[in-house]
C-alpha cells in the first residue's frame, strides 16, 4: 500500500517555498502533539477508569445533546463507560500500533534491504522472492489469516504488522544500496582500508532516511485504519484494552440509535490519519525524495 | 520482449511456491476444522475419528507434499464448509460478483478522481485544490466499513433510494461500489494531481505556454496525456488488489463475492478454499503487474527491459 | 409482499432493463434473513441449529414438535413401544417427494440408518443408540435400539432426522444431493447461490396441503446492522438476531416487530479445577459464583433480554429441575469472606478469563462485565478473547483451558439428560473442568436406561444437584434473542430456534 502512496504523492512536485503546505503542516504537527500528549498523560486527563461501567448511565448522550450531563461530557457507551476516558486512553493504542508497528517494519525492512543490496547474488534473489511473495498476497487477507490463527494481542499485532509491512522499506533501501554501490567513494574507502560495509551504512543510511520517514508516516496512518478494520472483523486488540478501532467497530450497531458511539472514535481516527497523511505529503516535498521505482 | 515475458513468468514460480508454503503453514499451525464441523455437542472420540479420516493427524510435511502434488494436478482440494464441493469451483463461482463490485468501485474512483485531480492541478494552491486534497485524503482516512454503514443508513434506509444489501436487486451494486471506490478515488486523485503538476513543470509545457497556448488546451492535450501512464499503472495494480481486498465491503453489504467467501472460510478453517483464494489472487496480482509493465513499455519505448 | 418499496422501485426502474425475471409479479413471497448460509443440504453433516432452521422447511421428520414443543405426528401417524428396545412407527400414506415419487418405508430406513450406522457423519453421536431400522411393510417400520432409549423420539425430531428419497440419493450421491436436495417438506429448493440466497418454491402437493407462499427466499446477511436495515426498509420479512438496542428502532419503523425469542442456549463459565489452580479450592469457585450479579449482567449486556439460571435449564426442555431457572446467587460480601478463608486478600488472586469474540451475541461484553464484577470482590482478571475457531479448538483440546472459559451450550435433544451427561468423568465437560464424581456418573448411567419418566426425571434432577453444587460450571443466563418479523406476516417463533414457515400466513 505504501508503494501507492509514493506514487500518489508524486516526485518533486513542489518546492520548499510552498507555504500552503507548511501551514497545513503546522496544524498537523499540532494535532499530532495533542494526541501524543493525550496518550502520555491519559491517566491525568481521563475523568474515569476507561473500562469501568456505570450501569445506571448506559448510552448517556454527550453533554450538548438532549439528556446529556456534565458527569459524562462525551456521553457513555453501551456498557455505561465514559466515552471521553475511552477516547483518551484509545489514543495510546492507536499510536502504539502505528508507531511501533512501523518501527518494527522499518527495522526489518532496512536490514533486509541492506543485506540484499550489499550481498547480492543468490541471497538477493531469495530475499526478493520473499518480498514478491508478500506483495503478491493481498495484505488484508494475510493479516486476517495470521491473527485468526495465532490469536490477538497488542504485541502480536505489532509483530505481525512488522513482519508483513517491511517489504516497501526493504525495496527502497535495496534500491539505494544498488545505486550507491558503484560509486567511486566506495572504492576509495576500500583503498584507504575502510571496510566497504561500514562506508556504505555511513553513506546509505542518511540517503534512505528521507524516503523511510515518508513511507513510515503514511504507514502509521494506514495501520491505524487497519486496526479499526481488524476490530470490525473481530480480530482487534484484547479487551479491556481500549482502542478507537474497537470502539468504532462496537459502535457500528448503534449508528442509528446512539450516534456518538461510532462517530467520536471515527472523528479521532480520521483526524489522526488526516494529519499523518498531510504531514507525509509535506515531508515528501521538503525532503524532495525519489521513489524506489 | 518475448524473452522478458518468459523470464517474468518463470520468476512467478518460486513466488507462487512461497505463497503456497506460507498459507499452508499458517492454516495448519493452529485452528483445527474438525471441532468446528462437529460443534459444541461433539465427543472427544468423534473429534479424533474425524481428524484421522481427514488426514489431519499426519505429520505436517507429509500433508504439505500431498497437498502440493494435488495442486500440481490442478486439484485444489474440497471445501469442508460446503460439504466437499471442489474448492476451486467454490471460488471461481464468486469471481463474477467480485468483478462486478470491483468494476463499479473502479468506475466510481475514475469518475471522481479524474475531474478532481484536474481541478486541483489547474487551480493549484487555491480553494478548489484545498477542497479536492482534503476530500481525497478523507476518502482514505475513513474506515470503509464505517463509510459503508453510513451509506446504508442514508441511502438505503432514510432516503430509500437504493437497495440495502445483496446482489439481485437493480442498483444494488451502487452503494458497495461507492464504499469500496472512495478510498481508491482518494489515492488516484492525489496521484494524478501531483503527476499533473510534475509534467506542468517540464520544459515542453513551458514552451507551449510561452507559445501562448490556452491553459485548458495545455492541460488536456499535453499534460494529461503525459500523466496518464502512471495513473493507469496504479489503476491496474489496485484493481488486482480490489479483487481480494473487498472483504469488509462485501461483509457489510452481504455481497456474495470472494471477500465474503474468504472471511467465512478463514473463520471455518476451510483451508482448501482459503488457499485457493490466496493463490488465485496472487496469480491475478502478478499477471496484472506483468501486463501493466508490458503496456508500459509498449506505450513508452524509452523503458527498456534488459 | 412487503419488499417492494415504491421510492426504491422508482430509482430501480432505471436499471430494470438490465434485470431478469424482475420479481414484480404478484407472487406471495416470503424473505428470511439470517447471518449464516447453509453448508449444503447433506442433513447428516452439519451441527448448526441455524442451518436446521432452514432445512426444516424442506425435509420432514417422522415426528415433529409443535409451537408448544409437544411431539406431534408428521411422516409417522402413530407409534408404540414394542419392547424396551424397539418402537414401531406407522407411516403416513401417499406422501410425495418434491420429484413426485412416493415416500416408502425403505426411504425412512435409508434416511435414519445413515446417521445411526455411519460413524463418519457428523450427526452420528446423536443416533448411535439406533441399531437397526426394520421395514415391516411399505408403511410400517420398527426402530431397534441397543437398549432402552427413553429419548428416542427426541433424537428423531431434530437435526439429521429428515426423510430423503433413497432412489434419488443412490442416483446422485450425497454430494449431488447436497447441492440439489429433495424432501417431502412444504418448500422445495429451486436454486442455491452460496452466501447469497436459497430460492425455494411452495410445494403444492405437500401432504399438509400447499403452503401459503409461492416463494420462500432465505438470504445470508452477516452484518446485524444490515439485517436490521433490510427489515425496516422492507427488504426482508423475517430477520434473526436483531441487536437488542435496535428493538425500539424496529418497532418504530411501523413495518416490523422485534419479537423476543428465548432459546435453549445457556451461557456458562467453565472453571478449570485441575492441578494447583486456585480454582481447585471449592471456596474460590463459590466466591466467583457469588460475585456475579446475573441479573445486572443481563440488564447491562443485553438490555434485559434473558433469564438468570443456575443450571442449563430452560422452559420447554423435558426432565429438567426448573428450580434452577430464573434464580441466581449474588452475595459479594460473602464472596470476599470466602476468598479470605481460601487465603486470598484483596487483589491477590489473578485469573484468566477467556472467551470467543463474535460467536454469541455480545460475548466480549459479557466477559468485560464479568471481569468488572470479579474485580469488585478483589479478583484480578486477564481477559483473552479469540476468534471462534481458534477459541473452539482451544477449549476442545483437553487441559488447555486455563482459568475460566465462556461457552454457550444449547440442547438439541431438548432433554435434561443431554444437559448434564457431558459432565460425566472423561466426557467433554469434565475434560475442561477436571471434575469427576462417581455418584454423579452412576445417576447419569441409571437415567439413560430408565424408561419410567418420573423415576428418570428424579435421577437427572439429583445429578443436576451434584453438578450445580460442584460450582465447576457456573451458569449465567438463558440467551434470549430478538427476531424481526414484518407486520405483513403472521408468524410467531418457537423456542427451538427453528424457522418453520409453513405456519406463516400473509396478513
Amino acid at each position: 500500500m505504501a508503494d501507492i502512496h509514493i506514487l500518489a504523492t508524486g516526485r518533486a512536485s513542489s518546492r520548499l517555498a510552498d507555504l500552503r503546505l507548511s501551514g497545513v503542516a503546522i496544524v498537523c504537527i499540532g494535532i499530532l502533539t495533542i494526541f501524543i500528549l493525550m496518550a502520555i498523560f491519559a491517566a491525568f486527563i481521563a475523568p474515569y477508569e476507561p473500562s469501568l461501567p456505570d450501569l445506571r448511565a448506559r448510552l448517556a448522550p454527550p453533554v450538548w445533546n438532549e439528556g446529556g450531563t456534565m458527569a459524562h461530557i462525551l456521553g457513555t457507551d453501551h456498557l455505561g463507560r465514559d466515552m471521553l476516558s475511552r477516547l483518551v486512553y484509545g489514543s495510546r493504542i492507536a499510536l502504539l500500533v502505528g508507531f511501533f508497528g512501523v518501527i518494527v517494519a522499518s527495522l526489518i525492512g532496512t536490514a533486509i534491504g541492506l543485506i540484499a543490496g550489499f550481498v547480492g547474488g543468490a541471497v538477493d534473489s531469495v530475499l526478493m522472492a520473499v518480498v514478491n511473495t508478500l506483495l503478491a498476497v493481498p495484505n488484508t487477507l494475510l493479516y486476517i489469516t495470521v491473527l485468526a490463527v495465532f490469536g490477538q494481542s497488542l504485541t502480536l499485532l505489532i509483530i505481525v504488522i512488522g513482519c508483513i509491512n517491511w517489504t516497501t522499506f526493504a525495496r527502497v533501501v535495496r534500491g539505494e544500496v544498488l545505486s550507491i554501490k558503484q560509486r567511486e567513494f566506495i572504492e576509495a574507502s576500500r583503498a584507504i582500508g575502510q571496510r566497504p560495509i561500514v562506508t556504505m551504512i555511513r553513506h546509505i543510511l542518511p540517503n534512505v532516511l528521507g524516503p523511510i520517514i515518508v513511507i513510515a508516516t503514511m504507514n502509521v496512518a494506514m495501520l491505524i485504519i487497519l486496526e479499526a478494520t481488524l476490530s470490525f472483523l473481530g480480530l482487534g486488540v484484547q479487551p479491556p484494552t481500549v482502542t478507537w478501532g474497537r470502539m468504532l467497530a462496537d459502535g457500528r450497531d448503534y449508528v442509528a440509535t446512539a450516534w456518538w458511539l461510532a462517530a467520536l472514535p471515527g472523528v479521532m481516527i480520521t483526524l489522526l490519519t488526516l494529519s499523518l497523511i498531510f504531514l507525509g505529503d509535506w515531508l515528501r516535498d521538503r525532503l524532495d525524495t525519489r521513489s524506489d521505482q | 520482449m518475448t524473452n522478458y515475458i518468459i523470464r517474468r513468468i518463470l520468476q512467478m514460480i518460486p513466488v507462487l511456491f512461497g505463497v503456497t508454503l506460507l498459507v499452508f503453514l499458517l492454516l495448519r499451525v493452529s485452528g483445527d476444522p474438525v471441532q468446528l464441523m462437529l460443534g459444541e455437542d461433539a465427543t472427544a472420540e468423534q473429534v479424533a475419528q474425524l481428524r484421522a479420516a481427514m488426514g489431519l493427524d499426519r505429520p505436517l510435511h507429509v500433508q504439505y507434499i500431498s497437498y502440493m502434488s494435488d495442486l500440481l494436478r490442478g486439484d485444489f482440494g474440497t471445501s469442508i464448509r460446503y460439504n466437499n464441493q471442489p474448492a476451486l469451483q467454490v471460488v471461481l463461482e464468486r469471481l463474477p460478483a467480485t468483478a462486478q463490485l470491483a468494476g463499479m468501485a473502479l468506475f466510481v474512483a475514475i469518475v471522481i478522481s479524474l475531474p478532481a485531480a484536474i481541478i486541483a492541478a489547474y487551480w493549484r494552491g487555491r480553494i478548489p485544490d484545498y477542497i479536492a486534497s482534503f476530500l481525497s485524503v478523507l476518502g482514505q482516512a475513513m474506515p470503509s466499513f464505517w463509510f459503508g454503514i453510513m451509506l446504508i443508513l442514508i441511502f438505503g434506509i432514510t432516503l430509500s433510494w437504493l437497495p440495502v444489501s445483496g446482489q439481485d436487486q437493480p442498483g444494488a451494486v451502487i452503494l458497495p461500489g461507492l464504499a469500496l471506490g472512495a478510498s481508491l478515488a482518494g489515492v488516484l486523485t492525489r496521484l494524478l494531481r501531483s503527476s499533473l503538476l510534475e509534467v506542468m513543470n517540464q520544459d515542453f509545457i513551458r514552451t507551449a505556454r510561452a507559445k501562448g497556448l490556452h491553459p485548458r488546451t495545455i492541460i488536456f492535450r499535453h499534460v494529461l496525456r503525459n500523466s496518464i501512464l502512471s495513473y493507469l499503472t496504479v489503476i491496474g495494480l489496485e484493481t488486482a488488489a480490489l479483487m481480494a481486498g473487498a472483504v469488509v465491503t462485501e461483509q457489510v453489504f452481504a455481497w456474495p463475492g470472494i471477500g465474503l467467501l474468504v472471511i467465512q472460510a478463514i473463520n471455518f478453517r476451510d483451508m482448501a478454499v482459503v488457499q485457493a483464494v490466496i493463490i488465485l489472487s496472487a496469480i491475478i496480482v502478478m499477471m496484472t503487474s506483468l501486463i501493466v509493465d508490458i503496456l508500459y513499455s509498449l506505450i513508452d519505448p524509452r523503458i527498456q527491459h534488459g | 409482499m412487503s419488499r417492494l418499496n415504491p421510492k426504491r422501485m422508482l430509482l430501480g426502474a432505471v436499471f430494470a432493463a438490465l434485470m431478469t425475471g424482475g420479481a414484480l409479479a404478484q407472487d406471495r413471497e416470503l424473505v428470511i434473513a439470517q447471518g449464516i448460509d447453509t453448508p449444503g443440504f447433506d442433513i447428516h453433516n452439519h451441527s448448526t441449529s441455524a442451518v436446521e432452521a432452514i432445512h426444516v422447511n424442506i425435509f420432514d421428520y417422522l415426528v415433529m414438535r409443535d409451537q408448544a414443543g409437544e411431539l406431534q405426528p408428521a411422516l409417522a401417524t402413530d407409534w408404540e413401544q414394542v419392547s424396551d428396545s424397539a418402537m414401531r412407527f406407522h407411516l403416513r400414506e401417499g406422501v410425495l417427494f418434491h420429484d413426485g415419487t412416493t415416500m416408502t418405508a425403505e426411504d425412512v430406513k435409508f434416511s435414519l440408518e445413515r446417521p445411526a450406522l455411519d460413524p463418519a457423519v457428523l450427526q452420528h453421536s446423536f443416533y448411535d443408540t439406533i441399531t437397526e431400522v426394520e421395514v415391516v411393510n411399505d408403511h410400517e417400520i420398527i426402530i431397534h435400539t441397543d437398549g432402552p432409549d427413553p429419548i428416542l423420539l427426541n433424537r428423531i425430531s431434530r437435526i439429521g432426522s429428515g426423510i430423503v428419497p433413497k432412489a434419488y440419493v443412490d442416483e446422485v450421491g450425497w454430494e449431488g444431493f447436497s447441492q440439489k436436495p429433495i424432501g417431502t417438506g412444504p418448500f422445495k429448493v429451486v436454486e442455491w447461490l452460496r452466501d447469497d440466497r436459497i430460492i425455494m418454491e411452495g410445494f403444492d402437493e405437500h401432504w399438509r396441503g400447499a403452503p401459503a407462499w409461492d416463494r420462500l427466499i432465505h438470504r445470508t446477511i452477516p452484518e446485524a446492522s444490515t439485517r436490521v436495515g433490510e427489515l425496516i426498509s422492507g427488504g426482508v420479512d423475517i430477520a434473526t438476531n436483531i441487536p437488542s438496542q435496535d428493538r425500539d428502532r424496529v418497532e418504530g419503523s411501523g413495518i416490523a416487530h422485534a419479537v423476543p425469542w428465548p432459546s435453549f442456549r445457556v451461557m456458562q463459565l467453565f472453571l478449570n479445577t485441575k492441578d494447583d489452580s486456585p480454582l481447585a479450592d471449592p471456596k474460590v469457585r463459590e466466591a466467583i459464583d457469588l460475585a456475579i450479579d446475573n441479573q445486572m449482567l443481563i440488564d447491562t449486556v443485553t438490555n434485559g433480554l434473558g433469564t438468570p439460571v443456575r443450571a442449563a435449564v430452560t422452559p420447554g426442555l423435558s426432565a429438567v429441575p426448573m428450580a434452577y431457572y430464573d434464580t441466581y446467587n449474588f452475595d459479594p460480601e460473602r464472596a470476599v469472606q470466602l476468598l479470605e478463608e481460601a487465603g486470598y486478600g484483596p487483589n491477590e488472586l489473578q485469573l484468566k478469563l477467556q472467551g470467543p469474540a463474535g460467536r454469541y451475541p455480545l460475548d466480549v461484553e459479557t466477559l468485560e462485565i464479568v471481569a468488572v464484577m470479579l474485580n469488585a470482590v478483589g479478583i484480578q482478571t486477564d481477559i483473552e478473547t479469540l476468534e471462534w475457531s481458534a477459541y473452539e479448538s482451544r477449549v476442545w483440546t483437553p487441559n488447555t483451558i486455563d482459568g475460566i472459559a465462556l461457552i454457550g451450550h444449547a440442547n438439541s435433544l431438548q432433554d435434561g439428560y443431554h444437559a448434564v451427561q457431558r459432565a460425566r468423568c472423561g466426557f467433554e465437560f469434565s475434560l475442561k473442568t477436571g471434575w469427576c464424581d462417581e455418584e454423579f456418573d452412576k445417576l447419569i448411567e441409571q437415567s439413560a436406561a430408565t424408561v419410567d419418566p418420573k423415576e428418570r426425571a428424579q435421577q437427572i434432577s439429583d445429578a443436576f444437584d451434584l453438578f450445580v453444587e460442584s460450582n465447576t460450571v457456573l451458569h449465567l443466563f438463558q440467551v434470549e434473542n430478538l427476531i424481526g418479523v414484518s407486520t405483513s406476516v403472521d408468524w410467531s417463533p418457537s423456542p427451538d430456534e427453528q424457522l418453520w414457515m409453513y405456519d406463516a400466513q400473509p396478513q
